[in-house]
């Protein structure tokens, strides 16, 4: 279902009112009251500024100014987020779109993001919506409850929240995730992993799955290409899998970026180290955007050699993404290697998994399967 | 959002072009927006008198100061001045800063002196646009919004919009108002002088700040080497042809928002062509005033302006004290 077709059969419900409502309107708009929703994670300086303690950039932020997410705003030492309830993007799409391949393959996942990010990647995807302010983009009237009651309408059995950055709506995810739970609906959130631990381990109590983007394996790249810090995603994959919360990774391989096989051995050695080897590793396809425009779209050669690198490091489940039909999109069973889910870009083409074992060797596959 | 629909009737009903009026600037000698390039000159003028107790303004009075200051930064009468930067151009864009609300923002009066001056001069009112990041922030600065008429025009960015396309710099990448690369071909640069929390200062170089769709994503390392990025596009450095520092009250503590405790009336406007040297005296004038009331100078406090000395590396101005030549005069 495409974002056209979802609005269109909404039309009837409830989310259309809320369609438009967010046209230039300002974020002190709201006269006599304070904008937006009361931001978690902060302390309270001289001056009315405030400390941000919901990700490591803890930006310092002067009365009437925002945070480098441009979500939150200081009002007299009250923080606010202004995105609380305003999604700017909703979808449904397939759970393998995100990726996540050891979630319920096949299911629809309803999915949502508001303004805002609190990193500035050069090769972002979405930065119409994730480097714009809530102001500047069209957005929804849409609180938690009526989230998972657009969930539910759409038959999506997942909440996604994905497409910019959901740690700068984490109050909003927690909310529609403690919601959604009760109805049975499964959250998962995709993240560039730039948050502090404390709201984390928060969000990891009421998440099923988390997808964390490793944008490289080098703290200079961070630095220069995603206005980050490689040393926060490490400390937050950790985080996650001691949690014991589904995780997933994803390595967007930019040529002349990322691609050295050196950095990617080394990478893999971490994972395999740190994390173990039943965390799957999505090797994806760069497109030329953003800020990154003059570079080629990654070859397939480099995402194979990639993919296996990943396999001679021992990883049980390395996969290669945005280039349909060119393999390495299935899951094979590590011990027997038998094709258990076969998939061609994001269609479940098929799925031999039985009661979350490989029909072959009796190998149990780790994921959230049901 | 906007759209081109709305972008075309604002344009339409401000009598403005849209396409950029390269030639209209380019063509003619106009005196360097960073002066001679190794020499600047900066002007202050003050007057006790300009602001009552009530902290009302005198319009007449700050109307000679704004005459008097031109003067002595160009060496011409005041209306000569203007004619030099602006005949022949459609549009000025007024570049006001009003994120502190009424109290602390470019004040009303200081726009209705220098329109006046180059009405006199022979200039239209209706050729003067002043800009900011949104209606609102005008409206709490005691604009009103006005997008036709025979006076000069209010109109926010968020009204007009953004470009569509990314100018990507070294550091980042903005989509930069309209206002200000469509709309006029001539800029005034009208800070107010502030204390800034992560910047130090607040003045013409940081006002640019408010020409982009995303200044919180430029606020690292002291806005340092983001504020002299935005000033180096090429149309800023092309159009940008004065500054007016707003210092009738200067925020010297708790900034850029207005806190009154930190607040001290001074009663002096800045004028200058060149942003770097006037935000050095700007810089000098906040850390007297400070040191005045007890506080620590800006780089004790980790608040150093380091985007000032920034912007003079990238060849935006004079930093070196000893090249700007200070101008004090008392109206």
């Amino acid at each position: 279902m495409d974002r056209r077709r979802f609005l269109s059969q909404s039309c009837g419900s409830a989310l259309c009112v809320g369609l438009g409502v967010g046209l230039g309107v300002g974020p002190t708009a709201h006269a006599g009251k304070l904008p937006g929703h009361p931001a978690r994670w902060y302390r309270k300086l001289p001056l009315q500024r405030v400390e941000c303690q919901l990700c490591p950039k803890n930006c310092r932020v002067d009365d009437t100014e925002r945070g480098f997410c441009g979500a939150r705003e200081n009002h007299g030492g009250e923080y606010r987020s202004l995105v609380y309830g305003r999604p700017c993007a909703l979808n449904v799409d397939p759970i393998e779109k995100k990726p996540l391949f050891h979630i319920m393959p096949g299911a629809w996942t309803f999915s949502i993001a508001t303004a805002g990010c609190n990193m500035d990647c050069k090769a972002c995807q979405n930065w119409q919506i994730s480097q714009s302010r809530p102001e500047q983009v069209r957005s929804y009237d849409m609180p938690p409850a009526r989230v998972v009651q657009q969930a539910l309408s759409a038959g999506s059995k997942i909440i996604s929240y994905t497409y910019t950055e959901p740690v700068v709506f984490l109050e909003y995810v927690i909310d529609t995730a403690r919601i959604a739970r009760g109805k049975g609906i499964k959250n998962c959130m995709i993240s560039g992993g730039t948050v502090e631990v404390k709201p984390l381990l928060e969000a990891c109590q009421v998440l099923d799955a988390i997808k964390i983007d490793l944008k490289s394996f080098s703290e200079q790249t961070y630095v220069t290409m995603n206005k980050g810090q490689l040393k926060h995603i490490l400390r937050t994959l950790e985080t996650i899998r001691k949690a014991g919360k589904w995780l997933e990774i994803v390595y967007l391989v930019i040529p002349t970026v990322n691609d050295s096989a050196g950095e990617v051995t080394r990478m893999c050695r971490w994972v395999k180290r740190t994390l173990g080897l039943d965390v799957p590793v999505h090797f994806t396809r760069f497109h030329p955007d953003y800020q990154l425009k003059h570079l080629p779209p990654t070859p397939y050669s480099t995402l194979k050699r990639c993919f296996d690198i990943a396999r001679a490091e021992g990883l049980h489940y390395p996969y290669v993404g945005n280039l349909v039909g060119q393999g390495g999109e299935d899951t094979r069973c590590p011990k027997c290697g038998k094709v258990l889910i076969e998939r061609r870009g994001f269609n479940v083409r098929g799925n031999v998994l039985q009661g979350g074992k490989c029909p072959g060797c009796g190998l149990r596959i780790p994921g959230v399967w049901s | 959002m906007i759209t081109r629909r709305t972008l075309l009737q604002v344009g339409g009903s401000l009598g403005l072009s849209l396409v950029p009026a390269v030639g209209c600037a380019r063509d003619r000698k106009e005196p360097s927006p960073t002066g001679s390039g190794d020499r600047a000159r900066v002007v202050i003028v003050r007057s006790t008198q300009v602001m009552g107790k009530d902290h009302t303004i005198d319009s007449g009075r700050l109307w000679v100061m704004v005459e008097h200051g031109l003067r002595r930064l160009t060496d011409r009468p005041a209306a000569a001045a203007l004619n030099s930067w602006i005949r022949g151009v459609d549009t000025v864009g007024l570049k006001v800063n009003c994120l502190a609300g009424r109290q602390m923002s470019t004040h009303l009066e200081l726009v209705q002196a220098l329109v006046g001056i180059a009405a006199r001069a022979g200039l239209a009112r209706k050729q003067f646009v002043v800009f900011d990041r949104s209606d609102l922030d005008l409206r709490h600065g005691g604009y009103p919004i006005r997008l036709s008429g025979a006076d000069f025009r209010c109109v926010g960015n968020d009204r007009v919009g953004y470009e569509p396309d990314l100018r990507v710099m070294r550091s980042g990448a903005s989509r930069f108002s309209r206002v200000a690369t469509e709309t006029a071909q001539v800029l005034i640069n009208l800070p107010v002088l502030k204390d800034h929390g992560i910047a130090g200062v607040s003045g013409a170089l940081k006002n640019n700040f408010g020409l982009v769709h995303n200044p919180n994503k430029f606020h690292l390392n002291g806005c340092d080497p983001h504020v002299a990025e935005v000033n180096a596009q090429e149309f800023v450095r092309r159009k940008q042809r004065l500054v007016i520092c707003d210092a009738l009250r200067v925020q010297v503590e708790g900034g850029p928002a207005f806190h009154p405790a930190g607040a001290v009336d001074q009663g002096a406007i800045l004028l200058a062509t060149d942003p770097v040297a006037l935000d050095v005296v700007a810089w000098d004038l906040l850390e007297r005033l400070r040191k005045q009331r007890g506080l620590p100078s800006l780089e004790r406090d980790r608040r150093k302006p380091v985007h000032i000395l920034g912007a003079a590396r990238a060849g935006l101005g004079v930093a070196d004290r000893t090249r700007i030549q200070v101008i004090e005069v008392k109206v």
